[in-house]
């Protein structure tokens, strides 16, 4: 059974690969619009600590570029090898396109994906971003951090768990696509949402971090990992918010397979 | 002058049909305004704590950083983004074919789209601005304490500046499609230089000088940064008429750039389509 998803996975990279070499110039605009996005990113993140005094919410501007850079890893992975097949999910259903997908002996979302392409132009962004969390790394390092096998282990166990949290939050948005003629907004509501991933949970009020931990676990991507591996956490409140992304991005699924379960097959596509 | 009278009268069936269009999709709409109020929430919250452990500061109180990304979430709402994607698709799947026989300019017809996008964003945004303003303790008196005499004419120059400029720097992303077999790239750039350069994630002002310089000579600083620093009094009067005149030019030059594209595009369309 393994070796048949690895088979797919494979299939899907090649076609993928031999796609989007077609449309090289995708390549150059990709890195470039990624570039400019992280600068900007960063840029807001230093401008808001330096008005903030150089700490904010006992966070050291490192710290919050650090929480910013796994956000970046995680954010490239998704756009990479997820992107691609769930938000084209609107456009499928619109345009009845998802017949196919749904008769496929596969769950719906596997069989999403095979019929869809990885967006193999973002590599170098996503290998880009990789080099940005290791600067990062080592910054915390000179500030006293340490760095071992155990915790680079559970930074890379709840980062993971946040990757799931992006894909639950995506299957959030897209899945009402099956529930009408025509939903276009889905992929902006994402970027919208998990775009306040990349702060630290401590700038929030209380009841935002309540709805950000438990609710919408957004903190779960890029924040508790980091607040996990700096040891600001402690084992219970870090096994609590594990189970949280976790159940989160598994009701997720049974929404999306809910929805898809709704399927009529009548939409107009025009 | 019979010309004229047409298009006229089909410049306002479309304006009406593109208003009749936008409305049809509450669903999309309603997933827009609630992902973009939560994803506001959580900037202001980020700046607000910013602002806030750091009594010594005094370049933005808090609550002049709430009031600023309140306005910002309007101005950025109004923005159809969608527009060169649009336009480019129209050029690619060659609908430009059989919209240039209509009696009115293909680019006319975009222009109508933003504008009733942005007319209809405008009324369903407001209303949550106005709650804002009643809900939020110290919002008004903030937004009162900075407002200066001369905006009631000078924030809807800002606007109109920066809504222009908006349209028009899309439209020119759009017919790249001429040239090009997607827009996709193009555009996704543009996103990226809009979040840094338009003041709609992090408050523009605080850019260091030599950074405002060169985003001042952008269309996306206009498009945000310039009409809500302008209504929060921000700017002071000869820093508003230098950079209106500055935004004049940007609006102008864009618009050159789009004419020159467009008059050399519609030589090499082949209407074939993809």
């Amino acid at each position: 059974m393994i070796k048949y998803y690895w088979n797919l996975f494979k299939r899907i990279a090649v076609i993928s690969t031999s796609s989007m070499l077609m449309y090289r110039s995708n390549m150059v605009f990709f890195l470039l619009f990624e570039s400019f996005f992280l600068v900007a990113n960063l840029g807001g993140l230093i401008l808001g600590v330096n008005l903030a005094g150089g700490h904010l919410g006992g966070w050291s501007l490192n710290e919050v570029l650090f929480v910013a850079s796994i956000y970046g890893v995680s954010h490239q992975f998704f756009t990479t090898f997820f992107m691609g097949g769930l938000f084209s999910v609107g456009w499928f259903v619109w345009s009845g396109r998802m017949d196919y997908v749904l008769l496929k002996p596969l769950h719906p979302l596997i069989s999403q994906h095979a019929a869809s392409e990885f967006i193999i132009s973002n590599t170098p962004n996503l290998l880009i971003n990789i080099g940005v969390f290791i600067i990062f790394c080592l910054r915390v390092s000179d500030d006293g951090v340490t760095f071992t096998f155990l915790n680079l282990l559970i930074l890379a166990a709840f980062s993971l768990a946040g990757l799931a949290v992006r894909y639950g939050i995506a299957l959030v948005v897209v899945a009402p696509a099956f529930l009408a003629e025509k939903l276009a907004g889905g992929e902006d509501a994402y970027w919208a949402l998990t775009s306040l991933a990349k702060y630290p949970t401590g700038v929030f009020p209380r009841v935002m971090q309540w709805i950000f931990t438990f609710l919408l676990p957004l903190a779960s991507v890029a924040a508790i990992p980091a607040e996990v591996f700096f040891g600001k956490q402690s084992w219970t409140s870090a096994a609590l918010y594990l189970g949280s992304a976790l159940l989160f991005s598994w009701v997720a699924v049974k929404f999306y397979e809910f929805s898809a379960s709704r399927y009529q097959s009548v939409n107009s596509g025009a | 002058m019979a010309d004229i009278r047409v298009l006229i009268r089909a410049s306002a069936v479309h304006f009406g049909q593109c208003l009749q269009a936008a409305l049809m999709y509450r669903s999309a709409l309603a997933i827009f305004v609630v992902s973009e109020a939560f994803a506001y929430a959580g900037i202001i919250a980020f700046w607000y704590g910013a602002a806030n452990s750091n009594p010594n500061q005094a370049f933005y109180k808090p609550m002049a950083l709430v009031l600023y990304f309140c306005l910002v979430s309007f101005h950025h709402g109004i923005q159809h983004h969608a527009s060169s994607r649009d336009i480019g698709s129209d050029i690619r799947l060659g609908k430009l074919s059989y919209s240039i026989v209509r009696p009115f300019p293909f680019l006319l017809q975009a222009g109508l789209r933003s504008v009733a996008f942005t007319l209809t964003y405008s009324l369903l945004l407001a209303p949550l601005v106005v709650a804002a303003f009643i809900f939020v303790p110290d919002l008004w008196t903030t937004f009162c304490a900075g407002i200066l005499p001369g905006a009631v004419w000078q924030y809807p120059v800002a606007a109109a500046i920066g809504l222009t400029a908006g349209w028009l720097v899309r439209m020119v992303i759009g017919v790249l499609a001429f040239d090009m077999a997607q827009i996709w790239g193009p555009d996704t750039c543009f996103i990226a230089l809009y979040y840094a350069a338009s003041g709609s994630v992090f408050p523009v002002d605080l850019l260091p000088v030599w950074a405002l310089g060169i985003v001042k000579w952008t269309p996306m600083y206009y498009m945000v940064g310039f009409p809500v620093l302008t209504l929060m009094g921000r700017l002071n009067p000869v820093q508003f008429q230098t950079e209106a005149l500055q935004g004049c030019v940007v609006v102008t030059l864009t618009f050159v750039i789009l004419a020159l594209m467009w008059r050399r595009g519609i030589k090499v369309f082949e209407a074939i389509g993809i």
